[in-house]
C-alpha cells in the first residue's frame, strides 16, 4: 500500500540517527552584494548517506544555491555546513558535481574529460575506469570525440560520467535535465535510476519539475523564494526500482497536485 | 558519392581555384608589362621581367636569403620574448585584481605608440645593429598577445573551476589543465596577430636602425635608385608575411586548439 | 599744345596699360623651374637665389624644395618632380646608370669639404687603424665614393674589412656624439660644428665639389629657361662673394645654424673669393668635363655604379 507521509516545515535538525548525516546545513543563510533579501535565508537541512533528495522550488527559491554551499563553491554568509561531520571548507572529491551546463573540459576528448578525476585522485588506470564508465552511459563510440561535436543529451551523459569516475559517495546535480527536451530527459531520468541503483551515492538533484522530483527522489524538498527557505518536505514511499508507470498511479498524482498547489502560492508571491 | 567521386571532385575544385588565380595572376602582369614599358622609366616603374631577373640575381649571389634571413631571425626572436612575457603577465593579471588596477592602466597608455615611435629611444639605448630591431618586433608583438591572452585569461569560466575542484585538482592541476588550455584559444589568436605586426614592425624598423635584412635591402635598393630590388623586397616580405600567418594557422588547427575546429 | 585734362587721363590710361602689358607679358615670359637643394654647403646658393629674388629677375618662376642630400633629389628628377638640382657627382652618376641620359650638367658651383672624425678619446689617427670598426656614412653620397676610393686604395675590402653603417645626414652627429659608430663621415657645415663643440678629430678630408644638374627633357622643352638658371646662379654668387654676411644669415637661418660658422666655411670655397661677374666661371668647360670623367671612371670602377655611361651624355 502507497502512502503519503506530510513532511513536517522545518526537519528536526536534533533527530539523532545511527549514521552521521551525509550531508548537513544549519541555519544557513547566503546573501549576495546589492540584493534585498538573502538568496538562501536560515535553512537547515540533514541528508542520510544513501538517500536521494529532491530540491525543489520556483527559480530564485536558492536551490542552485544551496547546492553550491553543498558543494564547497560559496560560503554561507552565516550558519554552517557539513561533510560527513566535517565543516565544508571548499570543494571536495567526495562530491561529484553535475550542472547544468554540462561544463564539460572543452580541450579535452570525452575520454579524457570523464579520466580526469580519476587521474587527480592517483587511480589506477585512469582511461580504463573512463572507459568503463562511458560503457556504462552507453556512449563508447564518442570516447575520442570532443565534447562540442555531441548532442546535448550526449554531453549531459558524459558529465555524469565524469563526475561518477570517481565513485564519489555524494552526487550533486544542478537541473541536469533542464536544457534537454522531454524524450531525453525521460530516457536520462531512467538511465540515472539505474545507474543510482548500481552505485547508491548519496544524491542531491535541484530540478524546477515536480513530476522529475518525485520520480526520481526519496524525499522532496520544497523551497520558497524571497527570501530562500524550505517550505515543506515530503517523503517519497515509492518502491524502487521505480519504472515511468508509477507516474500514472493516484498516489503519485495526488502527491504532484499538493505540491503543485504550494508551488504555485509561493510563485505568486514572488511574481507579485 | 564513391571515394573516387570524392577525390575528382576535390581535385576539381582546387584545379579550378589554381586556374583562376593563375588567370588573374596572369592578368596582373601582361597589364604590368604594357604600363612599365608605356612609362619607359625603370625608376618608376622596372617591368615583370627585370624584377624576375633582379629575384635571380640576388638568389644566386646569396644576398637574398641572407637578409631574409636576418629579418625572419629579427621577427622570430622578438615574438618569442614578447610572448613569454606577455602571456604569463596577462594571466597573471587575469586573476588578480590588485595587480590588473596597478598594470592596466599604463598598458593602455602605451599601447597606442606605433612600434616606429620607439626607434629613436631603442638606437639610443642599444645602438646600432641588431639589438634595437628586437626591441621593436617585441614591443610590436607584446600588445596583441597580451591582450587577447588577458581575454582569455577571463574568459574562464568559473564552472570549469568549479567542475575541476570537486573532480580533485589541486592549484597545480588547475593553472595547467584548467586555465591554460582555457586561454590557449585567445593566446593563439594573439600569437598569430603578434607575429603579423612584428613581421610589419620589423620592415619598418630595418629602414632606420639595421645593416641588414629585407627592410634594410629596399632602403638601400632605394638610395640607389634600384626599384627593381625594391619591388624584390616587397614581394618577398609580402610572401613570407603571408607564408608564417598561414603556417601558424594551420599548426594551430591540427596541433594547438584542435577542439575548436572539429573536422 | 595746351594741356587738356582730357588730353593727360588719355597719355596716363594709355601708359598704364601699356605698362600692364607689357609687365603681363614679361610675367607671362617668367618660366617655372623646380630647384631641389640639399642641407650642406651647396644649398647656400639655391637658398641666396630664393631669398635675394634673383631668380625673378632672370625671367625664372622658381620653385625651391629643401632636401638632406642627393639620393632623394635623384628620385624628385627621375619622376619628373624636380627639373634642376644642386648637387655633386655620385648622385648624378647613379641616376644616369638606370635612366641613361636623363640628367646633364650645367653648372660648377665650388667646393666645400667632407672628412672622417672620431670622437675626442678616439685611438685612431688614419683609415687603417679603423680596420674592422664601425664607420657611419650616407650610403650613396659623393662622400661614400670618396670613402671607398680610399679603402680600394689602401688594399682593403669594404665589405670584409670594415662595418659601413648607412645612416641619412643628419644622423650622423648624433650617431658620433653617442657613440654608436667609430667614426662619422660628415661634411660641412657639421664637420667644423662637431670639431670645435665635441672636440672631434679630423681623419681625412676630401674636397667636396658641387655640381648643378638639370633634366634633360625640361632642358630640351626650356632651353632659355636654363641658360638664364645658369646665369641666376651666376648672380647668386656675386651675391654671396659681395654680402657675404646677408649670405650667410639667410642660409644659417634656414639651416638652423649660427651665421659666423657659415660664413667662415664660405670663405672656403674658391668661387666665393671673386670680385667682379666676369670673374665668376661657372658654366661647364673642358676642365669640369675631364673632373666628370675622372670621378665617373672611379665610381664605375669602384662598383659604386652599375653599368658604364658614357660621359659625353652627361653634358650638352
Amino acid at each position: 500500500m502507497l502512502h503519503v507521509v506530510e513532511g513536517r516545515q522545518q526537519p528536526d535538525p536534533t533527530e539523532s540517527q545511527d549514521v552521521t548525516p551525509r550531508l548537513r546545513v544549519e541555519g544557513v543563510t547566503v546573501s549576495f552584494d546589492g540584493r534585498q533579501q538573502a538568496a538562501v535565508d536560515d535553512v537547515s537541512l540533514s541528508i542520510a548517506p544513501g538517500e536521494f533528495v529532491a530540491l525543489l522550488g520556483p527559480s530564485g527559491c536558492g536551490k542552485s544555491t544551496l547546492l553550491n554551499v553543498f558543494a564547497g563553491f560559496r560560503a554561507p554568509s552565516s550558519g554552517k555546513a557539513f561533510l560527513d561531520g566535517q565543516p565544508l571548507t571548499g570543494p571536495s572529491a567526495k562530491c561529484g558535481v553535475v550542472f547544468q551546463k554540462h561544463s564539460l573540459f572543452p580541450w579535452m576528448t570525452v575520454l579524457e574529460n570523464v579520466a580526469f578525476g580519476p587521474r587527480r585522485l592517483g587511480l589506477q588506470d585512469p582511461r580504463g575506469i573512463a572507459r568503463e564508465l562511458l560503457d556504462t552511459v552507453g556512449l563508447s563510440d564518442v570516447a575520442n570525440a570532443w565534447p562540442s561535436s555531441l548532442s546535448g543529451g550526449m554531453q549531459q551523459r558524459v558529465g555524469i560520467a565524469r563526475a561518477l569516475a570517481t565513485r564519489p559517495p555524494v552526487l550533486l546535480m544542478d537541473e541536469p535535465f533542464g536544457a534537454l527536451d522531454a524524450q531525453t530527459r525521460a530516457l536520462m531520468q531512467e538511465e540515472l535510476l539505474s545507474i543510482w541503483d548500481k552505485l547508491r551515492p548519496t544524491v542531491v538533484f535541484v530540478t524546477h519539475d515536480i513530476e522529475e522530483a518525485i520520480f526520481l527522489a526519496d524525499r522532496v524538498v520544497v523551497m520558497q523564494a524571497l527570501p530562500g527557505r524550505i517550505a515543506r518536505e515530503f517523503q517519497i514511499p515509492f518502491d524502487r526500482p521505480r519504472s515511468p508507470e508509477v507516474m500514472d498511479e493516484p498516489a503519485f498524482i495526488e502527491h504532484r497536485r499538493e505540491i503543485a498547489d504550494i508551488i504555485r502560492v509561493e510563485a505568486r508571491k514572488s511574481f507579485l | 558519392m564513391t571515394p573516387t567521386r570524392k577525390l575528382i571532385a576535390k581535385i576539381g575544385s582546387v584545379g579550378t581555384a589554381l586556374a583562376l588565380g593563375t588567370a588573374g595572376l596572369a592578368i596582373f602582369l601582361i597589364i604590368w608589362t604594357l604600363a612599365s614599358a608605356r612609362l619607359g622609366n625603370a625608376v618608376l616603374l622596372p617591368s615583370p621581367l627585370s624584377v624576375f631577373e633582379t629575384y635571380g640575381e640576388l638568389i644566386s649571389d646569396g644576398s637574398l636569403a641572407g637578409d631574409v634571413r636576418a629579418s625572419l631571425v629579427r621577427v622570430i626572436a622578438g615574438f618569442l620574448m614578447a610572448a613569454s612575457v606577455a602571456v604569463p603577465l596577462a594571466l597573471i593579471l587575469a586573476y588578480s585584481r590588485i595587480l590588473r588596477g596597478l598594470v592596466m592602466p599604463l598598458i593602455a597608455l602605451i599601447r597606442p605608440i606605433p612600434p616606429i615611435a620607439w626607434i629613436p629611444l631603442a638606437i639610443l639605448w642599444m645602438g646600432l645593429g641588431d639589438p634595437p630591431s628586437y626591441f621593436i618586433t617585441s614591443v610590436a608583438a607584446f600588445f596583441p598577445i597580451f591582450l587577447n591572452a588577458f581575454a582569455g585569461g577571463t574568459s574562464l569560466q568559473q564552472e570549469h573551476v568549479n567542475a575541476a575542484r570537486s573532480l580533485g585538482a589541486g592549484p597545480g592541476a588547475l593553472l595547467v589543465k584548467v586555465m591554460l588550455p582555457s586561454a590557449l584559444p585567445m593566446i593563439v589568436t594573439g600569437s598569430r596577430i603578434g607575429l603579423g605586426q612584428a613581421w610589419m614592425a620589423v620592415v619598418t624598423a630595418e629602414l632606420i636602425a639595421a645593416q641588414s635584412g629585407l627592410g634594410y635591402m629596399i632602403q638601400v635598393s632605394r638610395l640607389s635608385l634600384e626599384t627593381s630590388r625594391v619591388l624584390v623586397g616587397m614581394t618577398v616580405i609580402g610572401l613570407l608575411g603571408a607564408l608564417m600567418i598561414g603556417t601558424l594557422s594551420i599548426i594551430e588547427r591540427r596541433v594547438i586548439v584542435p577542439w575548436n575546429y572539429p573536422r | 599744345m595746351p594741356l587738356s585734362l582730357r588730353g593727360v587721363a588719355r597719355t596716363l590710361a594709355t601708359g598704364l596699360i601699356a605698362a600692364v602689358a607689357i609687365h603681363g607679358t614679361a610675367l607671362a615670359e617668367n618660366a617655372k623651374i623646380r630647384i631641389g637643394y640639399p642641407s650642406g654647403m651647396n644649398g647656400q646658393v639655391p637658398v641666396v637665389l630664393d631669398k635675394a629674388g634673383i631668380a625673378a629677375k632672370h625671367h625664372l618662376a622658381a620653385e625651391f624644395t629643401g632636401f638632406q642630400y642627393g639620393p632623394p633629389m635623384m628620385e624628385g628628377l627621375a619622376s619628373g618632380q624636380l627639373d634642376a638640382v644642386v648637387t655633386s657627382f655620385l648622385p648624378p652618376f647613379n641616376l644616369s646608370a638606370k635612366l641613361p641620359g636623363s640628367v646633364k650638367f650645367v653648372a660648377t658651383l665650388g667646393q666645400s669639404s667632407h672628412s672622417i672624425l672620431v670622437p675626442k678619446d678616439s685611438t685612431a689617427k688614419s683609415l687603417a687603424d679603423l680596420k674592422g670598426r664601425k664607420i657611419g656614412l650616407s650610403f650613396n653620397s659623393e662622400s661614400h665614393l670618396d670613402l671607398i676610393v680610399s679603402i680600394k686604395e689602401l688594399g682593403l675590402d669594404d665589405k670584409s674589412e670594415f662595418q659601413l653603417v648607412n645612416l641619412q645626414p643628419n644622423e650622423l652627429p648624433a650617431a658620433l656624439e653617442k657613440g654608436l659608430v667609430d667614426a662619422a663621415l660628415i661634411r660641412q657645415p657639421q664637420t667644423l660644428r662637431l670639431v670645435e663643440s665635441l672636440g672631434a678629430r679630423e681623419i681625412q678630408k676630401w674636397p667636396f665639389r658641387f655640381t648643378s644638374i638639370v633634366r634633360t627633357e625640361y632642358l630640351t622643352a626650356n632651353p632659355e629657361a636654363v641658360k638664364n638658371y645658369v646665369e641666376a646662379l651666376k648672380d647668386a654668387v656675386l651675391f654671396i662673394a659681395t654680402n657675404p654676411d646677408q649670405a650667410a644669415t639667410w642660409f644659417a637661418e634656414s639651416q638652423r645654424l649660427d651665421p659666423s660658422v657659415v660664413k667662415k666655411l664660405s670663405g672656403e670655397n674658391p668661387l666665393f673669393a671673386a670680385t667682379k661677374r666676369e670673374d665668376i666661371k661657372i658654366e661647364v668647360d673642358d676642365a669640369f668635363k675631364k673632373l666628370i670623367a675622372e670621378r665617373l671612371e672611379a665610381a664605375t670602377k669602384y662598383g659604386l655604379i652599375k653599368g658604364t655611361i658614357d660621359s659625353s651624355v652627361l653634358t650638352q
